[in-house]
């Protein structure tokens, strides 16, 4: 069952009704019945398996919770860790290494069988299994207590509305709030569903429109003139954070609808001064997650090391931040330059300091100019992201700054240049106009929230706020894209 | 040590590592008080408090700071 799906809203109705109608004591299970039930329409066998995780959690969690003795507690710890990253080992990473397997043990063996199984079935693995990894270790560092319901961890892992692309929320903070079992508040209940159809809007408006341009550009690059790609290049950066964050607002507006909060994933990342910033605010409970389990810990044992210390716990972060997305030399990449970018910032940051404050009229100059240069580099490394392979990527990048280069020398040429690039990417005016008044939109819905006027101005006219709603929803229907099947983040 | 110099010599430390001589710490301070408190400026705070007060904190003492109070209080504990 897909978000996009009239399956699903008529599911959230459903469970939306039975969850506030119900006697308290039933909630919980109707939020662990529903959460199996929208799974189980991607698969029975994979709804087992994150059952079988979530024991896995559970247990782990109890016994490293009651038992006595620090050593034991660490001896439990690496073994329920490894147990529980293994399925996401094994139906994501070792699908590379098929190849290998298939070639040693003939494509018949079971071993090769469980490599080639579909991984679309076990959709949400690399969420639900980093949000029961950290319940064990929130446990084993005393932020938490051990659940004393197999139900709680359960619910926990499978919470549908965050299954299939997060956000990645705590379990300190999910588990204290089923625990308390509040209905929605009327406030919470509208917000829920106001976020709901804005990520609709930025899902099939926005992402799915330029999804339409942007795919079959990067599906055969070498069919493109370097502007196209240029252009494509700039239409995916967009693409990928409406898609995502759209996927976000439609997981967070079904959780409010139940009366239940989860954490952000955006804070407008393309406004970003800086990487380091870009990362503070683009897929912030993934980045969260790493830098509490992963970075932090790496970097506390190597800060006798000095700046190769940090170096290294840099260049491993950011390289599981790509690897997380899949067993896939692009992503490697892609982690690999952000490694780059941040270390080189990071290690540069206190002369650029330093050089700002001597000269004040440079510091105010790089504050505008900062979010430009950090936006161009992000949108380099998503290109390498987003290409099928590593021959692709370094086409698409060499044909597209090439181009630019060309487009700066001549830039006369460059609106004719851009009608060229407008009609190989099928683009007519109309569909031109829409695409852009509908980013317009969504930034002008972004800028309004960041700066706290939304809820205070336009949501409290009725006015306005219906005429919100009825354009918003004009504009799902008339522009949206209803048969696209594609969520680019719940693949991962 | 007494709680004041602690809260003195941290508060110094908190400038020159978030290089904002502005700040001042108080008990309830958490990292969403200090845009640029992440991971990496968390360790890099960390490392700067041990060789300033020559003490040494754990991973799980570390990740288990809930705002600047207990940071205070566990400095004094390592102190004492």
């Amino acid at each position: 069952m897909l978000f996009n799906s009239l399956e699903y809203v008529v599911f959230l109705s459903v469970v939306g009704c039975a969850y506030h109608l119900c006697p308290v004591a039933w909630r919980r299970g109707v939020l662990l019945g529903s959460s199996y039930v929208f799974y189980v329409t991607w698969s029975v066998p994979f709804a087992v398996l994150l059952l079988a995780v979530s024991g896995i959690a559970f247990v782990a969690g109890e016994k490293v919770g009651r038992v006595h003795g620090e050593a034991q507690r660490r001896r439990i710890l690496p073994v329920a860790i490894i147990l529980l990253l293994a399925p996401l080992a094994a139906f994501k990473y070792l699908g590379a290494l098929q190849g290998v397997v298939a070639a040693t043990l003939g494509e018949s063996s079971w071993i090769s069988s469980v490599m080639t199984a579909n991984f679309v079935g076990a959709v949400g693995i690399s969420y639900y299994t980093l949000k029961l990894v950290s319940y064990v270790i929130d446990v084993y560092w005393d932020r938490i207590e051990p659940c004393r319901e197999f139900s709680a961890v359960a619910t926990y892992g499978a919470f549908f509305p965050q299954i299939l692309s997060g956000p990645i929320q705590r379990a300190g903070d999910f588990v204290g709030q089923i625990e308390r079992l509040a209905p929605a508040t009327a406030d919470m209940f509208t917000s829920g569903l106001r976020l709901i159809l804005f990520g609709f809007f930025k899902k099939l408006v926005v992402a799915d429109r330029l999804g339409v341009v942007v795919d079959p550009v990067f599906a055969q690059p070498q069919a493109f003139s370097g502007l196209t790609l240029l252009v494509a290049s700039y239409l995916f950066a967009v693409q990928l954070y409406a898609d995502f964050s759209g996927l976000t607002d439609i997981a967070m507006g079904s959780g409010r609808v139940l009366g239940l909060s989860s954490p952000k994933n955006f804070n407008s990342p393309f406004y970003a001064e800086n990487v380091q910033e870009f990362w503070r605010r683009w897929h912030m409970t993934l980045t969260g997650w790493l830098g509490d389990y992963l970075f932090t810990p790496l970097r506390m044992a190597l800060r006798g090391w000095g700046q190769a210390g940090l170096v290294l716990g840099l260049g491993i972060n950011m390289l599981a931040i790509g690897i997380w997305h899949g067993p896939r030399w692009t992503y490697v990449l892609f982690g690999l330059v952000h490694a780059t970018y941040l270390i080189v910032s990071t290690l540069t940051l206190p002369r650029r300091r330093k050089m700002f404050r001597s000269w004040p009229l440079l510091g105010r100059a790089h504050s505008l100019v900062g979010p430009f240069i950090t936006f161009h580099m992000v949108v380099l490394s998503l290109v390498i992201f987003r290409a099928g392979c590593l021959a692709d990527a370094w086409y698409i990048v060499s044909h597209s700054l090439g181009t630019l280069a060309t487009m700066i020398v001549h830039l006369a040429g460059a609106g004719g240049e851009g009608m060229v690039a407008a009609r190989h990417l099928k683009w007519s005016a109309g569909n031109a106009l829409i695409a852009c008044g509908a980013v317009v939109t969504m930034e002008v819905v972004h800028l309004l929230q960041r700066q706290g006027l939304l809820s205070q101005v336009v949501w409290a006219r009725p006015a306005v706020r219906w005429a919100g709603y009825v354009a918003l929803g004009f504009a799902i229907l008339i522009w949206g894209d209803s048969n696209t099947t594609q969520f680019i983040y719940a693949k991962f | 040590m007494k709680e004041s110099d602690i809260r003195t010599r941290l508060n110094s430390i908190f400038q020159d590592v978030f290089d904002d001589d502005s700040i001042q710490v108080f008990d309830a301070m958490t990292a969403k008080d200090v845009e640029e408190w992440d991971s990496l400026n968390h360790i890099n705070l960390i490392v700067a408090v041990e060789r300033a007060f020559g003490v040494r904190f754990t991973t799980k003492e570390v990740t288990n700071l809930a705002n600047v109070g207990e940071f205070i209080a566990l400095i004094g504990s390592k102190l004492s």
